[in-house]
């Protein structure tokens, strides 16, 4: 086990932003920890790397202790804040040459590792820049050299992809993916479902502090009733016919509006079929036909009653 | 030392703000060079007066060898015996120095009764004295030879006078003070230099603990292996080289433009007067970098801090034209305690460890000051980190 967090509280004043919480994140994966703003994430990444204090629970990192003076677990980590954390007085070079060297004393063995750093962000052609001159991607990079360069066997990662273009994004995502080929075990922060769903191996949601479910993103969505959202444009239908919608095995919630039909199915084979074949019996015309398959915002919908954007 | 390393790489990023300082500090020290007095007061010229001689005594042997003996030291010049003329020749400085020799005086002085002669100069002139003292030494010589060789002629006489007193002796002039132009000179270059030290430690330390207190930053170093008191130290390593080569910069610039004119002892002093001050400045700038958070506030508290304790200390204006109430006020500055060390240091014509003894407190009040900003900063630094960690 790589992180074990055992019943954790932590409170600000009568808040309480991590409620008695517990995880485990194994050896080899990508770890996503999935909340809205808010939710108690950065919180909790704070309190696994020793920087806050916290009122209950454990916190054991490699099967030893985690502590503010755990200096032989810290030198196995790589940190990217969520806020980018660089020195704008700094180049990209002398930026990820002192994160470096606060992990690597051996100057030529540095050397090589900025090197390969910044080969691996791609930040090359900008290595004498000054972070104010990067725009918001590039210095989203520059912050996870910064985190990686010593090359740790654990690197957390807290919304690394926050204000950054969709290329960069992507970016970054393929970085971390291949990261964790490398051997690096990835905890990954973010309230972007659709990146946690893309790069993680096993999810944790989290609201208020507390955990909503765990497993892999198969596991998650198996666990809400939704099997799959029909939506069909331009259609015209009755009040007679949406009854008869209603009444098609599986169906859960029927809506119309604008011409437009959304049926939510819950598991089960066939929804698909049967929507199309009653349609096509009744003579009834139809434009785009959309099938989609359940989100992890569906699976947090369905255990909060809210969006994860919300 | 990574912490040290970001440290350098930091100041040096602030070397074009720091070299304005210091270039505005060194053109101020040349305008200061080049109009004040010259440096070379100490030293003896041998001036020559401008003398009118009057002899009624229709020209001896004895009053013969006394003009020529003047000769040496005054040019004579041909004015009307007229008391009118002879004071219109003061008055218009074409003479500054009138020697009436009256009738008998020859008579007189070689029977070895009382004599008189006359004279009028310009009250208070530097050669009315010179010249006094030259007609009394050849008078007294003469005399003395006279009173004890009897009968000794005038031609004689004239001549073991005349012998005596062209016996020269080098005389070399040591200074063992500062003289009070230089004085003044380096006294102003001296006490300004405490305005460029404190803008360049609050600059330099601030913008690097600025820096490095932001949080994401701080806590990014945080989560690595070095621990935190060898961050600290790195950081505390840091400030003292830093500000040990600004007081180098300082106390080479004032050797080289004012190592001539100052004694070994007050240069020893002043240099250490100007540690002592820079260690102040470093506690002042670590607690500026510690409470503040921007960069403006820092450029803006820097202005107000510097200025009004240099303004009020007596670093700008002397501190004797400075009103009692803001002397008294700004004793609890270092730039008070700073200035009036280095004004007293240089004034003193000898320095022994009596006279130093109750300067040295003007040295600790500037510790004192250091080590109770230092604990200011260090309780803010504390409620900031457990404000943070909370």
């Amino acid at each position: 086990m790589v992180i074990k967090v055992e019943n954790l509280v932590k409170r600000y004043g009568d808040l309480i932003a991590v409620d008695h919480l517990s995880l485990e994140v194994r050896q080899g994966e990508i770890f996503g920890l999935l909340g809205p703003n808010g939710s108690g994430k950065t919180t909790l990444i704070n309190c696994i790397l020793a920087l806050l204090k916290y009122d209950k629970g454990s916190i054991s990192v490699f099967g030893k202790p985690m502590a503010p003076d755990a200096y032989d677990i810290k030198k196995d980590i790589g940190v990217i804040m969520q806020n980018v954390a660089v020195f704008n007085e700094l180049t990209v070079y002398e930026n990820i040459d002192y994160f470096c060297g606060l992990y690597v004393r051996d100057k030529t063995e540095r050397k090589k590792l900025v090197e390969e750093a910044i080969d691996f962000v791609g930040l090359n052609d900008f290595r004498s820049f000054y972070p104010k001159k990067l725009s918001g991607g590039l210095l989203r990079r520059l912050n996870i050299a910064c985190g990686i360069a010593h090359k740790p066997k654990l690197i957390i990662l807290d919304e690394p992809t926050v204000a950054v273009d969709p290329q960069s994004r992507n970016n970054i995502l393929e970085g971390i993916v291949r990261l964790n080929r490398l051997g690096a075990t990835i905890v990954y922060t973010s309230h972007y479902m659709e990146e946690v769903e893309q790069i993680c191996s096993r999810i944790m949601i989290i609201d208020k502090g507390r955990i909503i479910a765990t497993g892999t993103k198969e596991e998650l969505k198996s666990m809400i009733n939704v099997g799959e959202i029909v939506s069909v444009e331009s259609v015209e239908l009755d009040q007679n016919l949406l009854d008869v919608i209603r009444r098609l095995p599986n169906a859960s919630q029927v809506d119309y509006e604008n011409s437009n039909l959304t049926v939510t199915f819950t598991k089960g084979r066939n929804n698909l079929l049967n929507l199309m074949d009653l349609l096509r019996k009744e003579n009834i015309s139809y434009g785009s036909v959309y099938s989609k398959l359940p989100t992890l915002n569906d699976v947090f919908l369905e255990f909060t009653g809210r969006q994860l954007r919300d | 030392m990574p912490v040290f390393q970001a440290y350098k790489r930091v100041i040096k990023k602030c070397i074009p703000q720091l070299l304005i300082y210091i270039f505005v500090f060194v053109a101020f020290a040349a305008i200061l060079m080049t109009s004040g007095a010259p440096a070379s007061t100490v030293q003896f010229d041998d001036a020559r007066a401008r003398m009118a001689y009057l002899d009624e005594a229709d020209s001896s042997i004895l009053t013969e060898g006394l003009k020529n003996y003047l000769l040496q030291y005054a040019d004579f010049v041909d004015v009307n015996h007229d008391q009118a003329s002879l004071q219109d020749a003061l008055f218009f400085e074409e003479v500054h120095y009138i020697l009436r020799i009256p009738a008998g005086f020859t008579e007189d002085f070689m029977a070895e009764r009382p004599v008189e002669i006359e004279k009028i100069s310009r009250p208070g002139t530097t050669t009315s004295v010179y010249l006094d003292m030259n007609i009394s030494k050849f008078l007294n010589t003469a005399r003395f030879y006279l009173a004890n060789i009897p009968g000794i002629s005038q031609r004689e006489l004239v001549a073991l006078v005349s012998r005596d007193l062209a016996v020269e002796t080098t005389v070399e002039v040591r200074p063992t003070a500062v003289n009070a132009d230089a004085g003044e000179s380096l006294s102003i270059f001296y006490n300004y230099m405490s305005y460029v030290i404190l803008n360049l430690l609050i600059l330099g330390v601030g913008t690097f603990m600025l820096v490095f207190n932001q949080l994401d930053l701080r806590r990014r170093t945080i989560c690595s292996p070095v621990p935190l008191r060898q961050q600290n130290m790195q950081i505390l390593f840091g400030n003292l080289i830093y500000a040990v080569v600004c007081w180098l910069i300082m106390m080479g610039m004032g050797f080289v433009l004012y190592g001539k004119a100052m004694p070994a002892k007050q240069a020893m002093l002043v240099a250490l007067n100007g540690l002592v001050f820079t260690f102040v400045s470093l506690s002042i700038s670590f607690m500026i970098g510690s409470a503040l958070n921007s960069r403006n506030a820092l450029s803006a508290v820097t202005n107000v801090l510097s200025l009004g304790m240099c303004f009020t200390g007596g670093a700008f204006v002397p501190q004797y034209l400075i009103g009692e109430q803001v002397l008294s006020f700004s004793r609890i500055f270092p730039t008070y305690w700073y200035v009036r060390f280095n004004n007293e240091i240089i004034s003193m014509a000898n320095i022994t460890f009596d006279s130093l003894k109750p300067r040295l407190g003007y040295l600790g009040m500037q510790l004192g000051i250091a080590v109770a900003v230092l604990a200011v900063a260090l309780v803010i630094i504390k409620q900031r980190r457990q404000a943070e960690n909370a």
